[in-house]
């Protein structure tokens, strides 16, 4: 059970999610989701069927199923992959990269998807290395920084506030944002990950990424994935994080991966083709309509 | 062949190519300065902004590729600037350097 986060000395007030999102994300909470009422949540909103087919595409790994209509890839995907793929379609949805908010160009809300996506296909490839989910670790490293999307879309005044410290004292944005808030995008993250009832994984990588080897008992091998996929997207410089200073890579971490720095070269060299597709994941689910 | 600075139509610019002076939108705002290498953000950003010109370095491509490498080695600086002393930081950005710049191939 996660603690409430203490704004001002009361419990902070979370976001709720609404419209069609809200719907998609409690039809696959649901124990068995049915692909019928998923499509007809899909037929009400357009853009929402359009960012979902795209994810689709992106999370498999065999893109033979390109080619379908919505209602043909709900019924295409395995439960799993298409729980993920919806969730990742209604987070999207209600995070969305315009309009930007009050901080307009200091946030670049695009920018910042890239960076996520970017962190998504890298995630994807190096799970497929060492025999984790390759979907569930693109949703994950898509996901990992919706934290901070929401301090910019739901909390903006202080997110405001959080990128003039991070400016005039040259820090890392997640240090920042503790100073001012009190709290980072991790812990808000995770805490309305589970308010929207995003899988028990999701939250923990949200909440964990940026310190995999620091909870009791350490964070699961996904969400050490997503770490240093992290750390590589943002060594690439693929979209903007949202502040230009590297975090520490965990060593005990890449260890733990049984990663070396020979195979995290091979993975940078295989990523080349993949991180064209993050770009493209975030133009063609975040143009306007 | 000296380098030498030719303005360009924004839709003729490429990503890779560097600008030749500062560039600045017509609200005065710095859009890019001198130096920097185009990439695809800054490319969209550029075409976008309504501008009718955009100054570009002309030079021989080792000329160029010595550009790139600086303006790339200064910008993985600045990005490691808090992990100076840090071996296994250092380590990462030696790897990213050499991946960046195709040395490792």
């Amino acid at each position: 059970m996660l603690q409430p986060i203490i704004s001002r000395g009361r419990p902070l007030n979370l976001p709720i999610p609404t419209g069609a999102a809200s719907r998609l994300l409690e039809c696959i909470g649901a124990a068995v989701p049915s692909p019928w009422s998923l499509v007809s949540i899909l037929d009400d909103d357009p853009l929402l069927a359009r960012r979902f087919h795209r994810l689709a595409i992106s999370t498999l790994v065999d893109g033979a199923r390109r080619g379908g209509s919505v209602g043909e890839v709900v019924m295409a995907l395995e439960p799993d992959v298409l729980r993920q793929v919806a969730t990742a379609a209604a987070v999207m949805h209600l995070l969305p990269a315009s309009p930007s908010g009050l901080t307009g160009e200091q946030f670049d809300r695009f920018r910042f998807w890239e960076h996520s996506a970017a962190v998504g296909v890298l995630s994807r490839l190096m799970a497929r290395n060492i025999g984790l989910d390759p979907s569930q670790a693109f949703v994950g490293g898509l996901l990992h920084d919706m934290g901070r999307l929401v301090l910019d879309v739901h909390f903006p005044r202080e997110f405001s506030a959080v990128l003039q410290y991070q400016l005039r004292h040259d820090t890392w944005i997640r240090d920042a944002e503790a100073a001012v808030l009190g709290y980072d995008h991790c812990m808000i993250g995770e805490q309305v990950a589970s308010a929207w009832g995003l899988s028990t994984q999701l939250v923990e990588i949200i909440g964990t990424h940026h310190q995999p080897e620091r909870t009791d008992p350490p964070a699961s091998q996904l969400a050490a994935v997503i770490h240093v996929a992290d750390i590589l997207a943002r060594g690439l410089q693929v979209g903007y994080p949202g502040d230009d200073a590297i975090p520490m890579l965990s060593e005990p971490t890449l260890r733990r991966l049984r990663f070396n720095w020979s195979q995290l070269r091979d993975c940078l060299s295989e990523a080349e083709q993949s991180l064209h597709e993050a770009r493209l994941l975030v133009q063609e689910t975040m143009r306007p309509e | 062949m000296l380098k030498r600075v030719v303005v360009f139509s924004p839709n003729a610019v490429t990503v890779g190519q560097v600008l030749g002076r500062e560039v600045r939108d017509s609200d005065d705002t710095l859009l890019a300065p001198a130096g920097r290498v185009v990439d695809q953000p800054l490319l969209d950003r550029l075409r976008a902004s309504g501008l009718k010109g955009v100054p570009v370095i002309v030079a021989p491509d080792s000329m160029i590729l010595a550009i790139r490498k600086a303006y790339l080695e200064a910008s993985l600086d600045h990005l490691f600037r808090h992990w100076r002393f840090s071996p296994g930081m250092r380590r990462l950005r030696a790897m990213l350097s050499e991946h960046r710049t195709g040395t490792n191939r």
